[in-house]
């Protein structure tokens, strides 16, 4: 590490940076604090800079209660869509990329190579290209407004793939010489010592995953119609996008800081395995 | 690659490949054809008339005021995003790279606008510009300057690429410190040995030494710019107003959803696969071989 | 009685053929040590005895059974790797327990075996360790109790020391010997060292681009090598070969202009007048005394003194010809000092220039 020999230096780059990040948390805050104020404050300019006391308030009726003549529907349910949502892209992703990884590997069969390609040919078909056939599809195969539905078409993933068959290259040739020697047969060899190798990969994926579905918005907005499969990020769309009414931004606000919130926290308490996961992918 | 050391059980392969494949083809290659298939095609709203038009609906796209529109508004979109992530992203990371004290609590809040979806990101940045109500059109009014990304196109765009550029800095500024992080120190002594200050060491031999990374963070910017910003413009002006933050992928849902026009919104769509197609090319053939950590 | 035979036994990747038909026939019990450089096919030698790898043409016969086919868990063998090839997340106990779970053994009996490995191998202290707190001798010996658990039929070694410092080396060496005579289990040891190879085999294999050179004893190997390659391959330093002439009728060697060798055999004859290559160990040559009949100069250009021995390499004085010679570690000499050698003609190894093959007779 080169030493700072200007003291000045050191201290700018704290003020920097500390001014950098309350300028990107702005946005943040300033919702945080609009969810705890009612919205006669928040109509009266300017809008409150400090939290208000409306916040017990205000997250019950917008989770459990809702304001129906205001337009609001309570978000509990949206919450657990978005919950299992995510976990079936995170799960699904992972389980089905962590096993063809291992196939394309491990395997010697005909077609390998093509496998290969049509799983890489995937990262140049992201959804919001194939948004419209997809959804016809998905209307054929009676899918609209199922949780299946919702998750399926996003769970052939080419970088949880790469990610995992960049791992297994790296593993030592000889330990499925041994393996074999030992007299374990592949699938043994993929329970016993591939699966428990790459346990750090498969959970800095899970959290990306995870992320990734939770905040899905395009593929949501036309997978479903019922509001009872909402997700909690799509119900951002009803609420702001309401052109007759005063926007009722108290709770859209309450609402926009729940949905923040579950990623968030996953964010701050995987932060290590979010990053390797980030990082690792893109090789 | 194959590992030296490998099964042949064929049958048990094909059953691990399975699941991917059969999602795959479902729900990957089968509407890509059926996309390209009916970008061939011009059918009218209630499936009554198919007709087979070969390139009609791509000709027409380009002679289209509105497309040719959208096309630049995507242009100018994902240039101000790139640019913008980019030199935030490195700012923050070079900030982040020097200090020792509290570097932990710094990069904890500087990666967390990407746990943010960009729907969200959309309705938090709303609230602050909002006409009726945000805080910035309150203090902008007060020295004179008139406020309403409604009416006007150029105050639209501007938000969206602000609101783009701030939920993906994060991602820029993870790659970024990973790679300050992997530079060889050696290089960096030898230089401040040989009399450049710290300024001077970043412009002359840092930066370049990040230029493989940044590139790729070009193409990763780019194709979130045109794709993962949907939720934003939906969230906040609908592409408008007047079709102000129409890109491509909006204007892709707008004809293919709310226009019901499926032959050009397929066209629209095998337009943006080429798109992407090049882009990746262009990442995996000549970048992907100049970066390592 | 033979317990493992191989015949003709080729092996191609893509187009090129590596193995290019080896036959080899080993009893039961015994110490089998294929030797040879970096890519002479004894790696794929040994893994196509263990199953993990085809054989393209020829047969293995395992107690006269064919095996072509049968995948190596079903070969009843057990082999070490030069990486030890431990599973990094299990401990000790699990890593050598984990062929017999595989085999569906008790878990009582599993714990017997392990235990009584682990004494013999001085693990009892190490079982709930895992690999990467472990050394590299005890990883060793970890894999070799993986291996020992199993009490297979067939011990395979995949040069296992050559990860392990000069010291380590030698110790394991000594164990593994000790283990396998106690053992009595037949094993097949491949390594590129041919000290290991010298001092470990029964029966010595050369191997040189995927043919097998010559097969037997340490010793008859070292003393009769069937091929130049062979000659120059086992024993250190390398033997000296020289460029020689057949004249007289196959009774005199002529080394150069000035020096000739009388020859009491009889079969160089038909090698009359044509260039043969001549061989002589370094430790065969001596400081000549006085009666010796044969007697050359040769200058000294670099010395090695290690103790034991005086290694010495230089010219012949007459003919320019280069010469190593290991005399005992208590004669001295130098840089520039000229030695007048003498060589016994019982010593002395004879090889077509062109097969490399040795010149039958002596």
């Amino acid at each position: 590490m080169l030493v700072d020999k200007h003291p000045f230096l050191r201290v700018a780059t704290h003020v920097c940076l500390v001014v950098g990040i309350l300028f990107l948390m702005l946005p943040i805050y300033f919702a945080f604090v609009a969810s705890t104020h009612s919205l006669r404050d928040l109509l009266t300019a300017p809008i409150p800079f400090l939290p208000g006391k409306m916040l017990f308030h205000n997250y019950y009726t917008v989770l459990v209660k809702g304001a129906p003549k205001l337009g609001v529907n309570p978000v509990d349910r949206m919450l657990l869509n978005s919950f299992i949502m995510a976990m079936f892209i995170a799960v699904g992703k992972i389980v089905v990329s962590i096993l063809s990884a291992f196939a394309i590997v491990y395997f010697r069969f005909p077609f390998r190579k093509l496998c290969f390609w049509m799983i890489f040919a995937t990262l140049m078909l992201p959804v919001q290209v194939r948004i419209v056939p997809t959804f016809q599809i998905a209307a054929s195969l009676d899918l609209l407004n199922t949780y299946t539905g919702l998750s399926l078409p996003l769970i052939a993933s080419a970088t949880a793939t790469f990610l995992f068959r960049q791992c297994f290259l790296t593993l030592p040739d000889e330990l499925c010489d041994a393996a074999r020697i030992d007299g374990a047969g592949p699938m043994r060899f993929f329970w016993n010592v591939v699966l428990p190798l790459s346990k750090i990969n498969i959970a800095s994926l899970f959290v990306i995953m995870f992320i990734y579905g939770w905040n899905q918005y395009l593929w949501p907005l036309v997978a479903t119609t019922s509001s009872k499969m909402s997700t909690i990020v799509l119900s951002m769309q009803k609420l702001a996008t309401a052109a007759d009414q005063i926007p009722q931004w108290n709770y859209i606000m309450a609402i926009a800081i729940l949905a923040l919130l579950v990623p968030l926290l996953v964010v701050l308490v995987m932060q290590r395995w979010f990053v390797k996961g980030l990082v690792d992918s893109e090789k | 690659m194959l590992k030296r050391s490998h099964f042949k059980v064929k049958t048990l392969a094909y059953l691990l490949v399975l699941p991917q494949m059969l999602v795959t083809v479902v729900f990957f290659f089968w509407p890509a054809l059926k996309a390209f298939y009916e970008s061939f095609f011009i059918e009218d709203p209630f499936g009554i008339h198919h007709h087979f038009v070969w390139f009609r609906n791509f000709v027409e796209l380009f002679h289209s005021s509105d497309y040719l529109h959208s096309l630049f508004i995507t242009f100018v979109f994902s240039l101000a995003v790139t640019v913008l992530t980019l030199f935030g992203g490195l700012f923050f990371a070079v900030l982040a790279d020097r200090v020792t004290k509290g570097r932990t609590v710094y990069q904890s809040l500087l990666i967390l606008p990407y746990a943010v979806a960009p729907a969200i990101a959309g309705v938090l940045v709303r609230f602050l510009f909002d006409p009726a109500i945000g805080i910035f059109p309150y203090w902008l009014d007060k020295i004179g300057y008139h406020w309403n990304y409604n009416t006007h196109a150029s105050q639209a765009l501007f938000l969206v690429i602000i609101t783009a550029a701030w939920q993906q800095i994060s991602y820029n500024f993870i790659f970024y410190l990973a790679s300050l992080k992997s530079l060889p120190h050696s290089v960096l002594e030898a230089a401040s040995l040989d009399g450049a200050g710290p300024f001077r060491r970043f412009f002359t031999i840092t930066f370049p030494m990040l230029s493989p990374i940044t590139f790729f963070l070009v193409i990763i910017n780019m194709l979130y710019a045109f794709f993962d910003t949907f939720g934003i413009i939906q969230v906040m002006t609908q592409g408008g107003p007047a079709n102000a933050t129409q890109t491509m992928v909006y204007k892709v849902y707008q004809d293919g959803f709310l226009g019901l026009d499926f032959g050009s919104s397929s066209a629209q769509s095998v337009i943006l696969m080429l798109v992407i197609v090049v882009l990746t090319v262009i990442q995996f053939r000549y970048i992907e071989k100049k970066v390592h950590y | 009685m033979t317990m493992l035979e191989l015949k003709d036994i080729k092996k191609r990747y893509a187009n090129t053929e590596v193995i290019h038909g080896v036959n080899l026939s080993i009893e039961k019990g015994q110490f089998v040590v294929i030797v040879g450089p970096s890519g002479c096919g004894k790696s794929t030698m040994l893994r196509m005895i263990a199953g993990l790898e085809d054989i393209s043409s020829g047969n293995i016969t395992i107690h006269g059974k064919l095996v072509n086919r049968l995948p190596p868990k079903s070969r009843n063998i057990a082999m070490v790797f030069q990486n030890y090839a431990l599973y990094p997340h299990m401990n000790v106990y699990d890593n050598m327990a984990y062929g017999l779970k595989m085999r569906k053994m008790k878990k009582a009996d599993i714990k017997v075996r392990i235990t009584k490995a682990a004494e013999v191998l001085k693990l009892t202290d190490l079982l709930k360790r895992r690999p990467k707190d472990l050394s590299g001798g005890q990883r060793q010996r970890v894999a070799m109790g993986r291996a020992m658990v199993r009490e297979p039929e067939l011990f395979l070694f995949d040069e296992p020391l050559s990860n392990l410092d000069a010291r380590l080396r030698v110790d394991m060496r000594l164990e593994i010997y000790k283990l396998q005579r106690e053992l009595g289990i037949t094993s097949i040891y491949v390594t590129h060292d041919q000290v290991e190879a010298m001092t470990l085999a029964d029966v010595l294999v050369v191997m040189n681009h995927g043919h097998v050179e010559q097969m037997g004893t340490p010793l008859e190997i070292y003393n009769k090598p069937a091929t130049q390659f062979v000659a120059s391959f086992i024993g250190s330093p390398e033997m000296n070969f020289l460029d020689v002439k057949v004249c007289g009728d196959g009774r005199t060697i002529k080394l150069n202009d000035q020096i000739t060798l009388p020859f009491a055999g009889s079969f160089l004859d038909q090698y009359e007048r044509r260039q043969i290559v001549l061989g002589i160990r370094p430790e065969a040559l001596h400081i000549a005394e006085k009666n010796d009949a044969i007697q050359f100069a040769m200058r000294v250009d670099l010395v090695e003194a290690l103790g034991s021995d005086t290694i010495a390499y230089g010219r012949m004085v007459h003919g320019d010809a280069r010469l190593v010679v290991k005399l005992s570690g208590h004669i001295r000499t130098h840089v520039g000092e000229v030695l007048t050698l003498s060589l016994r003609p019982s010593n002395l190894h004879f090889f077509d220039k062109t097969s490399g093959k040795r010149i039958i007779g002596l």
